[in-house]
């Protein structure tokens, strides 16, 4: 009975998508009930309460994940995580924030390489 | 010969001494009869203190809707309690300008401890604290220790940084191996002597050897992931530094769901932006991609 759902960063919340669970503010409040589907409305008013995530129905983070670096090139995005690996060399890779701070900086590391940036070295 | 923290503080000397109207504004915030006129007057005997208080409450990092165009107006509307804090930030980064800046790892420093203030701050304000200054405070002050041991230990202090470049040892473990007290001691030390409060005192303190005896209180640990983030920024902007791990209890008690990193990292980019604005305009050098 229970449908699989999956916790999305705002960023990565686009109208249509339907809550799997009340989306609460830090503070308690329920903002939107579970069934929701959302609209751009909604994504403003969580913007506006400073709301980072959502449940929603359905869906695979990995593939969200995925879909948000499939603008870039394969190379560019494997170079981007090697350079980052290297540098969370002391991190324990298996620790959620961890991953997420991983995943976004890999992120943010591949687009500077799209753009032709360089790093410090040259 | 042994070298203690202390000496090392006694060595930096006036480079590192708290300016006379910070300790005179202190008195004033604490006493319980003064007024917001009382501290406004006396900012306003500082003349460029009071320009830069008026250029900050009218900055994008504030974002205070209405023109303040008195110090009084601005006493107000940032509060005394979190101005007391404004002038010290203000205040270490004239220390951090004052320090020659002969060897790149200075720019690192300036950068990685205006980048960690930022972080504390947004990371404070996603937890709704009250105070957001005390934080960027702690998060600029947390290094302050090694600022002391390059001003007091020159060339060997180069030495054990480089060392821990080698050999990928974490800087706090080969400053204790060679000296018996790391960057962490030495800062905590110095704002003892400021007397500045107690947690942003053990905020320093703690940042990296929170394990003693097991405490971290919320400053701490708000700096600790300030310090992680910071340099996972600096990391994802192509920065030779390796991220120092992430440690647990300290992602317990700052209590903010993974989901804010997201959101975080773009607002520190930003505020990062206006921070260096505020303290230098016209200053890109420092900007956050590091040319």
């Amino acid at each position: 009975m229970t449908e699989a759902s999956t916790r999305v960063n705002i960023d990565d919340l686009v109208a249509g998508m339907v809550l799997a669970e009340d989306a609460v503010h830090l503070n308690g409040r329920v903002l939107l009930s579970e069934g929701t589907c959302l609209t751009d409305k909604h994504l403003k008013v969580f913007r506006t309460w400073g709301l980072t995530e959502a449940i929603i129905r359905g869906g695979d983070g990995e593939e969200l994940g995925k879909k948000a670096m499939q603008h870039l090139d394969a190379i560019v995005v494997m170079q981007a995580e090697q350079f980052m690996k290297e540098r969370f060399t002391h991190m324990d890779m298996e620790y959620a924030p961890v991953d997420e701070l991983f995943r976004i900086c890999t992120r943010e590391y591949a687009e500077k390489l799209a753009r032709g940036g360089h790093d410090h070295n040259g | 010969m042994i070298i203690t923290a202390k000496d090392l503080i006694n060595k930096a000397g006036d480079l590192v001494t708290l300016p006379n109207i910070y300790l005179r504004l202190r008195e004033v915030v604490e006493d319980v009869r003064a007024s917001n006129r009382d501290v406004a007057a006396l900012i306003s005997e500082d003349a460029g203190l009071a320009a830069r208080i008026l250029r900050i409450a009218n900055s994008s990092f504030y974002g205070f809707p209405s023109n303040v165009d008195t110090i009084t107006r601005a006493v107000t509307v940032i509060g005394t309690r979190q101005i007391t804090d404004v002038v010290m930030a203000t205040t270490v980064l004239d220390m951090f300008d004052g320090v020659p800046e002969d060897k790149a790892s200075m720019q690192d420093f300036w950068h990685h401890s205006i980048s960690c203030g930022v972080a504390a701050r947004v990371l404070a304000t996603y937890r709704r604290e009250m105070n957001v200054e005390r934080f960027f405070v702690a998060g600029l002050l947390h290094d302050i220790g090694k600022l002391v041991m390059f001003l007091s230990l020159g060339e060997r202090y180069w030495e054990i940084i480089r060392f821990s470049e080698e050999a990928d040892v974490l800087l706090n473990v080969a400053e204790k191996e060679q000296l018996g007290f790391d960057h962490s001691d030495v800062g905590s030390l110095l704002l003892k002597e400021w007397e500045l409060p107690k947690h942003t005192i053990d905020a320093v303190k703690y940042h990296h050897n929170y394990s003693d005896d097991g405490y971290i209180g919320v400053d701490a640990a708000v700096v600790h992931v300030a310090e992680v983030v910071a340099s996972a920024i600096y990391a994802s902007e192509g920065g030779e530094i390796m991220v120092p791990p992430l440690y647990r209890p300290a992602w317990d008690a700052v209590a903010l769901p993974v989901s804010i990193f997201a959101p975080a990292v773009k607002q520190i980019k930003r505020q990062y932006d206006d921070a260096v604005e505020l303290i230098s305009p016209g200053n890109n050098e420092i900007g956050y991609a590091c040319a």
